[in-house]
């Protein structure tokens, strides 16, 4: 009999138990199982531990090895060790012999640091202080000697996403145009393309200041889920209380349309998909409303094209969309 | 010297990814907040590479890597006193609290991992019960289907940790004994 119990492969009954689903005889039979021997009593344990548990990593962040990695290799590569050995000068020297006189000169006497990304796609950059930048396509950050020891500030030409770690000695802050973002701690997206005339800031998380640079005094407070604006046309400084999440897609490829005129849609999917998309002028002010969550081109356009009976064309580079009006 | 080097970055990449993610719930269970806590155990790996020539790299090297983060948690909470979230004020260093909350903390990171190689179905029924609280009949109706499915995909998704973790969940760290010496 109790060799028989044993045998009971109870997981069924098991899950049910755990989650208070069984019924008063089925409770029954599980605790006479695990109660009969410690095989058993073992078993159930590890079983009740691994429910536990379970319940409890919903609180938990995900966290990306792959991300993570990069910012420690980033945090130990040899070019920013504080001590450099003679063989690597000589490395390094050798290294640049090859690039011309002018950037040796760059690299040697100013030691500025540029990432970019490439026209077409995104980069992950892991900085020496342990933030990351998400870099849209076709933008870069510069920074100089020290940074994450001595200073935490950069340059930043197109558009990227910080996530920005706690350094309270030293603050952290972004000159992007004629702006400074200056924070502390937090996660939150700029966007200053040379062809528009504002510099962009979205904060998701924590607190960032916005000024014109040199005017600290001038500064607005962006918290999370805010974000705020500067013209350097008229030198204004603007606050929105309502945040465009399609402002971080290209980051996060989650794109929410309600009842957005097409010609706003082309302008969200280029940024997002790094395509250059235009809309027939019949068509630019149809409005849709439709969510995309991690979706590629494809089926993005796929979408379109049958809820509004569009036309689609590809011509060199660009992605054509046209249609009757609607 | 350069192949060495090669070979030593690959274990101490090895070394990352298998640890990582436990030490960051380690150190959370301390200081509240997973941005410092993965800031403390990015320190410890840097460490780790910069006395790479001394490290013992044939010792298993999680104890170290515990008490390091250990360590330097509570070193944290000690500087920065206004950040110490409630109901740690009282970390005293006790060694049962230590192994109950390594031993958690790795367990969290497997089932992290684990939860990601359930059938989606599967582990969407899962969720809603141990995420959410749902009842099996909340869940059914939610789903539009059966409890009798929901009871199978729940009792799926328990066998398929089960079997993931099963390496796991029957050592007691023994490793620690070993160790408290050290604390």
């Amino acid at each position: 009999m109790d060799n028989n119990k044993k045998h009971i492969a109870p997981i069924e009954l098991l899950s049910k138990y755990l989650a208070g689903e069984a019924s008063f005889d089925e409770k029954q039979a599980i605790d006479s199982w695990r109660l009969s021997g410690e095989e058993n009593k073992k078993e159930f344990d590890a079983f009740a531990k691994l429910w536990n548990a379970s319940g409890q990593v919903s609180t938990l962040s995900n966290i990306n090895l792959d991300t993570e990695w990069k910012r420690l290799e980033n945090a130990i590569s040899p070019a920013r060790a504080k001590t450099i050995s003679f063989a690597r000068i000589l490395q390094v020297a050798a290294t640049i012999a090859v690039l011309t006189v002018l950037s040796f000169i760059g690299y040697k006497f100013t030691s500025v640091k540029t990432e970019k990304s490439p026209a077409d796609g995104l980069s992950i950059i892991g900085l020496p202080d342990g933030s990351t930048v998400s870099l849209n396509a076709g933008s870069k950050i510069t920074y100089k000697k020290g940074f994450g020891t001595t200073h935490r500030n950069l340059s930043l030409k197109g558009e990227g996403y910080f996530e920005v770690a706690k350094n309270a000695g030293t603050p952290f802050s972004v000159s992007v145009n004629e702006a400074t973002v200056r924070v502390v701690g937090t996660k939150f997206n700029i966007k200053a393309y040379k062809n528009t005339p504002e510099v962009k800031v979205l904060v998701t998380d924590g607190t960032v200041k916005l000024y014109e640079s040199g005017q600290p005094q001038k500064q607005i407070i962006l918290n999370a889920g805010e974000s705020g604006s500067y013209r350097s046309a008229g030198k204004t400084i603007q606050k929105y209380t309502v945040t465009n999440l399609n402002d971080i897609s290209w980051k996060t490829r989650e794109i929410v349309f309600y009842n957005t005129p097409l010609i706003e849609v082309a302008e969200v999917l280029s940024n997002t998909y790094h395509a250059n998309i235009v809309i027939g002028e019949e068509i630019k002010d149809c409005p849709i409303t439709v969510n995309f969550t991690k979706q590629e081109l494809p089926s993005v356009l796929k979408v379109l094209k049958s809820t509004l009976n569009l036309k689609i064309t590809i011509e060199g580079n660009k992605i054509k969309i046209s249609g009757e009006g609607c | 010297m350069n192949s060495n080097n090669t070979i030593l970055k690959q274990k101490f990449e090895k070394l990352f990814r298998e640890h990582f993610t436990a030490l960051c719930y380690f150190a959370q269970k301390y200081l509240g907040d997973i941005d410092s806590s993965k800031e403390i155990v990015h320190s410890v790996f840097i460490k780790i590479w910069e006395n790479r020539a001394e490290f013992d790299w044939d010792k298993p090297a999680k104890p170290y890597l515990f008490t390091s983060v250990y360590n330097r948690s509570l070193n944290y909470i000690r500087d920065n006193k206004k950040f110490v979230p409630a109901g740690t004020e009282g970390t005293s260093g006790d060694i049962g609290e230590f192994r109950d909350n390594l031993e958690i903390a790795e367990l969290e990171s497997r089932i992290k991992r684990a939860l990601k190689k359930l059938p989606e179905k599967c582990r969407e029924v899962f969720e809603l019960n141990r995420f959410e609280g749902k009842k099996y009949s909340e869940i059914a109706e939610h789903l539009n289907i059966s409890v009798k499915t929901v009871e199978t995909q729940m009792s799926k998704a328990l066998g398929i940790l089960k079997n993931e973790l099963k390496d796991y969940l029957y050592i007691f760290m023994l490793f620690l004994l070993k160790n408290i010496g050290s604390l």
